[in-house]
């Protein structure tokens, strides 16, 4: 069995000179197939944190990650670059770049010394122009792209960068109710029809419920993954989020506020 | 097929505006040639330049050993600055950012004012030496050197990039309160010494100096072109480009070395050449509204050497004898220019 990823025993944190300051740990969790997966937890909880370990732009502190079974730390940064692709929350500095060569440079990995693209290079990016349906904005500059439409161009680009795993940290934050359930229906979509693997960090409750095949819930001391299904019967939503004035309606899986 | 169409006119657009600046390159050259305290007929110029020494001896010797390589060494000092500030804003992803941000100039102006101002310490002998062109040189390329190297040492522990940024502005800070200190008691004969080496100048090389300067100019350069790619994607951000695969590394440490080639030799050889560095990325990218290093790149040299080219002809007021200080028209230009940006365009842009 190709398992996409595997993750034994994880701590994640980060490391100062003196000591290592531990966000969370005794992560396990497998990946056997293409899913949309979705990381739920409270603010400050690690979600961020597990996913920039994932894409090695942070160290692990302890336990293994494998993506194909091959552990990261044997990766080098261009091969990783091939296997996993992010979209961060963080808006990229302002510059003249327009939107085709913003997704371009997503295939950077596979050009050359000097980044000619190839016919593939180019079929690819046409790919992720397509299925994003951003075609009407390509040659627009990034600068000139509202919200919603930034977040397709950065899923676009995580498409050209062609991986079997993207990660993506809130991409729905700044997002009118519309945009966030279209961001959701073309993660979906690509999870199904392009066989990605594709792990969201979230605080859209009622989006994940709806959307994800599996969830991934962080809490103060425990991590806890299983099918979307699973996790609503086994109460563990109720157990994350409910509190006096958000409770967790089963038969409906509604969030009720109060 | 209309997407095809669309990207090839941007291309041949870009092509169009290389050749039109390439042209005006050779037009500001040959005209900067022409121009001087001497007046040349135009005739005699072409002719020198041709080879023909059967001219008039005089011009064929001012236009072969004085004019033409002081155009050379404009040009080398336009595109260098210019190429230097590019990579520095870039890298800093700071649109402030200019050549001299990692403390190059302020280590050659200590160089040379240790030299110059210190000289009271020293005997005849070595302060003949000390004012002679090489002396200079040498002086301003070790204190240029030191300076890098205790920035790149601090840079090497520091993570963040920004820091790299304040750590340079200090040093600079701390060599011009030095120089300052020598300065306070130096003899009004060794300030002015000084001062004209702050002036810069273009003009004082001979052929064996600009074969020096073009070796490592095009080392520099070199180091520039393996920069290209990397430097694009880092305009997503440093964090986008790791998860790219760009080791940002190794990337800093590159642009930093080439910066500091082109833009030592060039301190070097013609003193602290103020605002080309900052202004000319701004022009460019004015111009041609694109972050895309591929088309950036060239464009900002080629405008950074007609930029030069030009305030040499002003600096030299053509037909009269005197000559202005280069550095103070490159920021009798460069500062307007900075601060129309800033008012012109709300968002300064990499």
């Amino acid at each position: 069995m190709n398992k996409i990823l595997k993750i034994e025993n994880l701590s994640i944190g980060y490391v100062t000179k003196k000591n290592q300051n531990v966000i969370a740990s005794n992560i396990h969790v497998t990946v056997n197939e293409p899913k949309l997966i979705c990381l739920l937890g409270k603010n400050g909880i690690g979600k961020s944190t597990l996913l920039r370990t994932l894409s090695k732009m942070q160290l692990v502190l302890k336990g293994k990650i494998y993506i194909e079974n091959k552990e990261i730390k044997d990766y080098t940064s261009i091969q990783l670059a091939k296997k996993v692709s992010v979209v961060l929350t963080e808006r990229i500095p302002p510059n003249n770049l327009t939107v085709y060569e913003l997704i371009a440079l997503g295939r950077q990995m596979y050009t050359n010394w000097i980044g000619k693209m190839t016919i593939k290079d180019v079929l690819k990016i046409a790919k992720a122009i397509e299925v994003t349906k951003i075609d009407a904005i390509k040659n627009n500059k990034i600068e000139e792209l509202s919200d919603g439409q930034y977040q397709k161009v950065m899923i676009a680009r995580a498409l050209a960068q062609d991986t079997p795993i993207i990660l993506l940290d809130e991409p729905t934050a700044h997002l009118d109710i519309n945009n966030k359930v279209e961001i959701y229906k073309l993660l979906k979509e690509l999870s199904t029809k392009q066989n990605k693997t594709i792990l969201i960090s979230s605080h859209e409750l009622q989006l994940a419920i709806q959307f994800a095949d599996n969830l991934w819930l962080m809490s103060e001391n425990k991590f806890a993954s299983g099918d979307t299904k699973t996790i609503i019967e086994t109460n563990q939503l109720q157990d994350l989020f409910e509190t006096k004035s958000v409770t967790f309606d089963k038969k409906t899986k509604q969030f009720l506020y109060h | 097929m209309r997407e095809n169409t669309v990207l090839i006119l941007i291309k041949t657009n870009y092509t169009l505006y290389i050749i039109l600046l390439i042209i005006a390159l050779l037009l500001f050259s040959i005209l900067n040639i022409s121009l001087g305290s001497v007046n040349i007929p135009f005739k005699e110029v072409v002719q020198s330049l041709l080879g023909n020494e059967d001219m008039k001896q005089t011009s064929y010797y001012i236009i072969r050993d004085y004019r033409v390589p002081k155009a050379i060494t404009a040009m080398l000092v336009g595109s260098g600055l210019s190429v230097s500030g590019l990579l520095m804003q870039t890298l800093f992803r700071n649109p402030l950012a200019g050549p001299f941000v990692l403390g190059i100039s302020s280590g050659a102006s200590l160089g040379v004012a240790l030299l110059v101002l210190g000289t009271s310490f020293l005997g005849a002998n070595i302060a003949a030496i000390a004012f002679s062109n090489y002396g200079l040189a040498i002086a301003s390329s070790l204190g240029a050197f030191i300076v890098l190297l205790a920035v790149m040492i601090v840079a090497q522990k520091v993570r963040n990039t920004m820091s790299i940024l304040i750590i340079g502005l200090m040093f600079g800070s701390i060599t011009s309160a030095i120089i300052s200190v020598l300065a306070y008691f130096s003899s009004a004969e060794q300030l002015q010494q000084y001062l004209f080496w702050s002036f810069g100048s273009l003009g004082n090389l001979s052929w064996n100096e600009l074969i020096l300067f073009l070796i490592i100019y095009i080392l520099g350069m070199l180091l520039v072109v393996i920069l290209i790619k990397p430097l694009n994607t880092l305009l997503l951000g440093e964090n986008y480009a790791k998860s790219m695969g760009v080791n940002i590394k190794k990337t800093r440490n590159i642009t930093l070395i080439a910066t500091a080639l082109l833009t030592g030799i060039i301190t070097a050889f013609s003193g602290p050449i103020a605002f080309v560095g900052l202004a000319v990325p701004h022009i460019a990218k004015i111009l041609f509204k694109t972050s895309n290093h591929k088309i950036l790149l060239p464009v900002t040299l080629i405008i950074g050497a007609i930029v030069m080219l030009i305030s040499d002809i002003i600096a030299q007021i053509p037909n009269s004898e005197y000559t202005l200080p280069i550095n103070a028209i490159t920021s009798l230009f460069g500062a307007p220019l900075v601060i129309w940006l800033l008012i012109r365009k709300q968002k300064v842009i990499l």
